[in-house]
């Protein structure tokens, strides 16, 4: 008997991929459009995994592999967006920070203090900020594009199992110890 | 809290709402916080959402003059959701499913049709027929948000298990390599 489909290769696969997309400078605007392309990484992780089965894919392991796919893209995204300032010499979190204020400024004249006290941070620091902040956004909105995915693409009916728990598929090793336990 | 096992279906109803009424609080607060002298903490908190929202003013709601984190659209797609998540809550143990989760998941067809508003709000306004407002972007998107809860649901029951179960068979690799993996 077949065991649960794996998480990871459809996770960092589309992670990566639309993390890349998410990185490029017009491609990513589609993010604009509600999160896009971060829900377009887990439904593609739900989708990989579904045809992937043998067994259906149940809601926990859907959203799992979307929410590690969000956090996938968000880390390929910030590293490539460092490359591209590296290489551009333009964008990057220093320069969304710097979008974030001029927006501000237009209702908040007086906001000079607030944006030299944040220039007076490390470029090293908001780097690093902008990859924790991206991974951490993107992670509940990749489960929730995980849960989209097996919403549109699992056809099978859900594996029974008793109320609060979740269906203990045996691996090929053997009854797999990682699974939920079933209460008696 | 045993984590071998999922989440009752209470607790994941209250999970959710929380997590949904603290993401709505992260999208009202700048605008609060400027209001108060939090003036960097809530510029980080408007650039946190640069990447999922355009955040135009002019497509956004205002509270004294000054725009939410993210656009209309988003704005209700959140609310829809935390409503809907607080439904569920109000409703907990009102029906249970013989899959084992504590309500029924409706087929695709409800999520597709949950977006349709949106998407023909979106037509609407982009064909010139009529122009559209911040009020009937948001309610068009909350259909969504509130719809979208009656999935997320059964993952976040399912979540901690899941997690936990995945943990355990990537050590079982790391001490025995040819476990093999799925």
């Amino acid at each position: 008997m077949q065991g649960p489909a794996d998480i990871w290769k459809p996770a960092l696969t589309s992670g990566v991929a639309f993390g890349l997309a998410s990185a490029i400078p017009i491609v990513g605007y589609l993010n604009c459009a509600c999160c896009s392309l971060v829900i377009g990484a887990g439904i593609v992780a739900s989708f990989m995994m579904v045809k992937g089965s043998a067994i259906s894919l149940t809601w926990g392991r859907a959203a799992l592999a979307g929410a590690l796919s969000g956090a996938v893209a968000g880390l390929t995204q910030s590293g490539t967006s460092l490359l591209l300032t590296m290489a551009l010499r333009e964008g990057g979190p220093a320069r969304q920070l710097e979008e974030a204020f001029d927006r501000s400024s237009q209702y908040l004249p007086n906001a000079d203090e607030a944006y030299q006290l944040m220039r007076s941070v490390p470029a090293a620091v908001w780097i690093v900020l902008s990859a924790l902040v991206l991974t951490v956004v993107y992670t509940p909105i990749g489960a929730l594009g995980g849960v989209i995915g097996r919403a549109l693409f699992e056809r099978r009916a859900a594996p029974p199992g008793p109320p609060g728990t979740m269906p203990a598929a045996p691996g090929p090793e053997g009854p797999a110890p990682a699974g939920p336990a079933i209460p008696s | 809290m045993n984590w071998n096992r999922s989440f009752r279906p209470m607790t994941a109803r209250l999970v959710l709402a929380m997590a949904a009424a603290t993401w709505c609080a992260a999208i009202v607060a700048p605008p609060l916080m400027h209001a108060v002298g939090l003036h960097a903490p809530a510029i980080v908190l408007r650039a946190m959402f640069a990447p999922l929202c355009h955040q135009m003013t002019t497509r956004s709601f205002l509270i004294g003059g000054e725009p939410m984190a993210v656009c209309a659209r988003c704005t209700g797609a959140c609310a829809g959701f935390l409503l809907g998540s607080l439904g569920l809550v109000v409703c907990a143990g009102a029906d249970r499913n013989r899959n084992g989760h504590g309500h029924r998941v409706p087929s695709a067809a409800l999520l597709v049709l949950a977006a349709l508003p949106s998407a023909l709000d979106v037509f609407v306004e982009r064909s010139g027929l009529q122009s559209a407002n911040s009020i009937s972007r948001a309610l068009t998107a909350s259909v969504f948000g509130a719809v979208c809860v009656l999935y997320v649901l059964p993952a976040i029951e399912e979540l901690p298990a899941e997690a936990v179960g995945e943990i355990r068979r990537i050590k079982r690799l790391v001490r025995r390599p040819d476990a093999g993996t799925s």
